[in-house]
């Protein structure tokens, strides 16, 4: 089985707001995680805030969710924030049985987070 | 206050005053002595002859029973008139002895005529003389009876060797003179006994008239006569007495006989009596017909499960209704005596009682209450802890209805009940304790996957002694479970609490999915380091669905008993090994069962009776069970105790454990995919979980499934870097899924903090599983979850 066909990570820079935008499609787990780091890159240490556009997420493992963690607390450390947008439902269910919506930022989409950060 | 005694007072037994003596002097004897007076004094040929002759019989006869009280001294005396010394014109009365015999050298004594001389005043009184005119020599003429028995102040100590009581008799001779015949006596005589001693006087009276006393010439025909009709007037009135007296003392007898009857009937049947129901209804039946009371009622005090004490009551000769709309009876003047367990209380009219009628609201009886004058009450008092444990009230409508002898039987039948409640209460108490002790050790079985079982636990009917008699169900991993019967040898809180032990510890091997023979060598183990010496009957059977197979051990225990879809019944006796404590070797045996088998467990309860082999109530069991396996789904509960009641014929001597196992006949299949160790491993897992899935028609399960399923091999792969294995097994709705890997670690469950980057596989596997474990394997482990599909599986086509 091809590991690109399991995930693939479209990321897109905004300059105003400055923000990066990742677009997640296919399935996060212990063998694609790592695919999403590399493809974000430097962007959260840049101290600009990252977008995950998970509509395409159909999949997401307990050890993606401590990647988003990760990823989480590493934009904040640059002051940045991480925003995870159109959570589809079993990707929720794991964040929520997890309690980590209390700590990641859940909006319903890309232009919601938009006119949240130019508020 | 003490209880009272169950037995009548012992003193109602010994006759008083009033009833004959027949210890003392009895009538028969003096009969004997009256004979033997008139035989041997009609032969002499003087009067004092005859008087000679008379005391030899009486002291004779007397002495010649061994009878107490002998006599010690017997003299017989007659006054004559004498001129007086200090006035030649007058004259005085002089008493004579006669004759006298006493102890010793039997011949007169000078002290007997003194001796007498107090027996002549009695004498004197007793005939209704002028006393005068005797001391005075006047002619004398009794008033009455011419002759008298009496008693005598006891003489003095120097007038004779005397010890015990003096009695005197005597009358008038023909010439108008007195005798007096004294006899002193080693012991007591009582008083009825005195007048018996009339017969002797009357006797002694004719011999004496006979001769003639005066030395004028021969006896007065008249007065001989006279004294005839006497001696018969009084052997009548004698007889009479006596026979009123003996027919008063057989009814008395016969009366306390009664009581004692009754006391002992009821006693027998209370005593024995552990119902509390019907223990108290019993005794105041019995009460109320003792006392001849209209009706009767127990007051009894009860505790209730939270320690709260209450008062029930029964009733006797009355309908509940005629009660039912009074208050309980409260702790009033009347009722407190008995309440607090202190006193009878026995009232000819209880509403003349100072005590009635002083209570609001109803001063006295509640309109309607049943008529009562005649009253009863009895308090019922522990004789153990003298706790009041209730009261018998008794009512009659005419006044005066309840006698001493009444009381005496209520208070005997209270005694009873006491005791009787006591034991019941006790009886009770322990019953009650060594059931809920089994029943907290039973398990509850309510659904077994894939089965459909119905477990009955029914204990002997007699005794209160729990037995140590079990069963269980176990769920194991894998869709299998686990059956188990057994018997701890013995009874009592010992066995049942061995039989505790052996059930958790079968249960905690069982998790750790030991194969049965090695489980059995495990209890044995644990059983000899215990104290005691009871050893334990087991069978332990693990069925496999996927296999079709039960796999167990029986240490000792009567065979499994298996009902095949097709209607065969067969035991499986072989092997069946020593019991645990006892052996010490244990094999796996294996049968098949193809689904819509029954496996049927039991204990010789069931089987063995004291007039039934085992193996032929096992025989009974296997012709009665087929039927059972028939029974439709649902119905398998009321087979079973249709199946029991054949084998048993209602009659059983020993616990019952039962245990009914039918296979649902469930689809059951299982797939399964070696896996590697590259990345794309936990996501080809996926695709095989949704694909079976939704072949098996569990599509609802799919996104729980694939999350499990990822996080297992996720663990497989991180922590062994070896191939596993994945298996997907489905029993009707249930869905388990297994990794086996080659690593003895077992997984847990942890509570990571927010922010920590791990340790959330276990936890969500935990969360979206219905239950999840680990087993060991040779080589590694197997970590598994099972899940329940909503949507009804589709049938095997395969």
């Amino acid at each position: 089985m091809d590991e690109a066909a399991l995930l693939s990570v479209d990321v897109t820079r905004s300059s105003a707001p400055r923000a990066v935008i990742a677009a997640v499609t296919g399935e996060l787990d212990f063998g694609t995680t790592s695919r999403l780091v590399s493809a974000l890159g430097d962007a959260p240490a840049e101290g600009c805030d990252v977008i995950l556009d998970l509509a395409g997420l159909t999949f997401c493992d307990s050890t993606a969710l401590g990647t988003l963690v990760a990823l989480h607390k590493r934009v904040a450390e640059h002051g940045g924030r991480l925003f995870l947008t159109a959570v589809g439902r079993p990707v929720l269910d794991a964040i929520t049985v997890t309690s980590l919506d209390r700590l990641l930022r859940i909006r319903p989409s890309v232009q919601a987070v938009n006119r949240e950060l130019a508020a | 206050m003490t209880a009272p005694l169950p037995t009548p007072s012992a003193h109602r037994l010994i006759p008083g005053r009033d009833t004959p003596d027949p210890a003392s002097f009895p009538l028969a004897r003096l009969l004997a002595a009256a004979a033997r007076i008139r035989a041997e004094a009609a032969p002499a040929t003087s009067f004092d002859a005859a008087a000679h002759a008379v005391v030899d019989a009486i002291w004779t006869s007397l002495r010649e029973e061994a009878l107490a009280p002998v006599p010690l001294a017997v003299s017989l005396a007659t006054t004559r008139i004498a001129p007086s010394t200090e006035r030649p014109d007058a004259a005085t009365r002089q008493l004579t002895l006669a004759a006298s015999r006493r102890d010793g050298d039997g011949t007169a004594h000078p002290g007997d005529a003194l001796a007498a001389a107090p027996g002549l005043a009695s004498l004197v009184e007793a005939l209704g003389l002028d006393e005068s005119a005797v001391t005075a020599g006047h002619p004398l003429e009794p008033a009455g009876s011419r002759i008298a028995a009496f008693p005598v102040l006891a003489p003095a100590p120097e007038s004779g060797p005397v010890h015990g009581d003096t009695v005197g008799i005597g009358g008038m001779l023909a010439d108008g003179e007195l005798f007096l015949i004294v006899l002193a006596v080693d012991g007591t005589i009582a008083s009825g006994a005195i007048a018996r001693l009339k017969v002797v006087a009357a006797s002694a009276h004719s011999a004496l008239l006979r001769h003639d006393h005066s030395g004028a010439g021969r006896p007065v025909p008249g007065r001989f006569s006279d004294a005839h009709d006497e001696h018969l007037t009084v052997m009548e009135s004698m007889l009479d007495e006596q026979a009123t007296g003996f027919r008063r003392a057989i009814a008395d007898l016969r009366a306390e006989a009664d009581v004692v009857d009754t006391l002992q009937s009821v006693g027998t049947r209370l005593t024995a009596q552990l119902d509390l129901d019907m223990l108290v209804q019993d005794a105041t039946d019995a009460a109320t017909r003792a006392t001849g009371a209209q009706f009767g009622a127990f007051f009894y005090n009860l505790i209730d499960a939270y320690g709260e004490s209450y008062t029930l009551y029964t009733l006797s000769g009355a309908p509940r209704e005629a009660f039912e709309r009074f208050p309980m009876p409260r702790n009033t003047e009347v009722f407190a005596p008995t309440f607090n367990g202190e006193d009878i209380v026995r009232c000819g009219d209880i509403t003349a009682d100072p005590r009635y009628g002083r209570n609001a609201p109803y001063y006295g009886m509640p309109a309607g209450h049943l008529p009562v004058r005649s009253y009863l009450a009895v308090p019922v008092v522990s004789p153990t802890s003298g706790e009041v444990l209730g009261g018998f009230f008794f009512g009659h409508p005419t006044p005066d209805r309840f006698t001493a002898r009444h009381e005496d039987l209520a208070a005997g039948i209270a005694g009873y009940t006491a005791i009787s409640l006591d034991n019941a209460r006790l009886y009770q108490r322990q019953r009650m304790l060594a059931t809920e002790l089994q029943r907290s050790m039973l398990p509850d079985i309510r659904e077994v996957h894939g089965f459909e079982v119905a477990t009955r636990y029914l204990p002997a009917p007699t005794g209160a002694d729990v037995g140590g008699d079990w069963l269980d169900v176990i769920d194991l991993p894998g869709d299998r479970t686990a059956f188990v019967i057994g018997d701890v040898m013995g009874r009592g809180v010992g066995a049942a609490a061995v039989m505790g032990q052996v059930r958790t510890a079968i249960r905690a091997y069982a998790v750790m999915d030991l194969p049965p023979a090695q489980l059995m060598r495990q209890v044995d183990d644990l059983l000899r380091s215990m104290p005691g010496s009871e050893f334990v009957t087991c069978v332990y059977a693990v069925h496999h669905p996927v296999r079709g197979t039960i796999t167990y051990a029986n240490a000792g225990h009567l065979p499994p008993i298996v009902v095949t879809p097709d209607g065969r019944v067969e035991t499986r006796p072989e092997r069946l090994g020593m019991p645990l404590r006892i052996g010490d070797s244990f094999d796996d045996c294996e049968f098949p069962f193809p689904a819509g088998s029954t496996l049927v467990l039991y204990t010789d309860g069931l089987v063995e009776r004291r007039d039934r082999s085992a193996r032929d109530g096992i025989g009974h069991l296997a012709g009665a069970i087929g039927v059972a396996a028939r029974a439709e789904r649902g119905h398998v509960a009321e087979a079973c105790d249709a199946v029991i009641e054949t084998v048993t014929g209602g009659r059983f001597d020993d616990d019952i454990a039962f245990l009914f196992a039918r296979d649902l006949g469930d689809v059951r299949r299982s797939e399964e995919i070696a896996l590697g160790t590259e990345s794309t491993t936990a996501a080809l897992a996926r695709r095989f979980v949704t694909t079976i899935l939704t072949t098996w028609g569990a599509a609802d399960l799919i996104d729980r499934a694939i999350l499990i399923a990822t996080e297992l091999v996720t663990n497989a792969v991180r922590h062994t870097g070896a191939p596993s294995r994945l298996t997907l097994q489905q029993s009707g709705a249930r869905v388990t899924i297994a990794v086996a890997d080659q690593d003895h670690r077992t997984p847990h469950r942890m509570d990571p903090a927010l922010d920590d980057e791990r340790h959330r596989g276990m936890f969500l596997v935990d969360t979206y599983a219905q239950r999840w474990g680990t087993r060991p394997t040779p080589t590694g482990k197997i970590v598994w979850a099972e899940l329940t599909t909503a949507g009804a599986p589709v049938k095997d086509t395969a």
